[in-house]
């Protein structure tokens, strides 16, 4: 006998904390993204998208590693968020992190704030736009 | 920076990059370097080895071992990954285009282009039946 609604189960399911802030989906990103744990980040990251969110945050303050694989997730989000017109913004970024992502070029195609603050306040004025 | 080496063996398996970054940040305690030298050595050290093991591990004839060696003196460190599988030159890899747009910008290709941008130096070599790759990072 199940007592999950599938619902219930789609929440078990996922690794990511999550908050919400109006409109907007905060996930908090920690400790390191490796090729291992990169697998259950597209899961969760997928998952989310799948399940309709089209503003999402990315809260990497308790992020100190990530590598390639970890990377292509942002990517892969990235751009299946952008032709529906949804956002997809990350803040908080550590010295180590911010390298990476400005190495890799992506300060010129994703969306950085310092904080989280300020990255609420950047998307909600986005979205404010375009609607 | 003080001198010294270490050298290591690794399974064919993602998990063992884990195992990997703890042996890169111990060197780095022992012999002294700079944090941030560590983590561009460490994550390089990480998309080498994960190359390998996506690459090597799948086609025959298959990598059985990692072989990773560590070492610093006269301000750089040195690390050598050498493998035992199919020829396989990680710097034949096309590099992204950063410029591109978003649509169009490749998902692959980022670990190099991580690793080559960290370090000062990468080149490869086939020797016998190994491929072995070798980084040098300054350190000031």
């Amino acid at each position: 006998m199940s007592l999950l609604s599938p619902n219930a189960l789609t929440e078990l399911a996922m690794n990511l904390p999550t908050e919400i802030s109006g409109t907007i989906t905060i996930a908090l990103l920690n400790g390191q993204i490796d090729s291992i744990s990169a697998a259950d980040l597209e899961n969760d990251i997928m998952q989310m998208l799948d399940n309709g969110v089209k503003e999402l945050l990315l809260d990497c303050s308790g992020l100190d590693y990530i590598n390639s694989a970890g990377l292509r997730v942002f990517l892969l989000a990235a751009k299946r968020l952008e032709p529906s017109g949804g956002q997809l913004a990350f803040c908080g970024l550590a010295e180590n992190v911010r390298m990476i992502f400005e190495t890799i070029g992506f300060d010129r195609i994703l969306t950085l704030y310092t904080d989280r603050d300020s990255a609420l306040e950047g998307m909600n004025l986005a979205s404010a736009k375009a609607a | 920076m003080l001198p010294g080496s270490v050298s290591s063996r690794f399974a064919i398996a993602l998990h063992e990059t884990q195992r990997l970054n703890s042996m890169v940040q111990q060197f780095g305690k022992t012999h002294k370097l700079p944090e941030k030298t560590v983590f561009m050595i460490g994550l390089s050290l990480d998309e080498l080895v994960t190359n390998i093991v996506v690459h090597s591990g799948s086609r025959d004839p298959r990598a059985q071992e990692i072989v990773l060696r560590l070492s610093s003196h006269n301000h750089q460190v040195k690390a050598e990954i050498e493998d035992d599988g199919i020829e396989f030159n990680p710097l034949d890899m096309p590099s992204p285009d950063l410029n591109a747009p978003l649509q169009d910008r490749d998902i692959g290709g980022m670990g190099i282009h991580l690793a080559r941008s960290f370090m000062d130096d990468i080149c490869y070599s086939r020797v016998g039946c190994r491929n072995v790759v070798t980084l040098t990072k300054r350190v000031d």
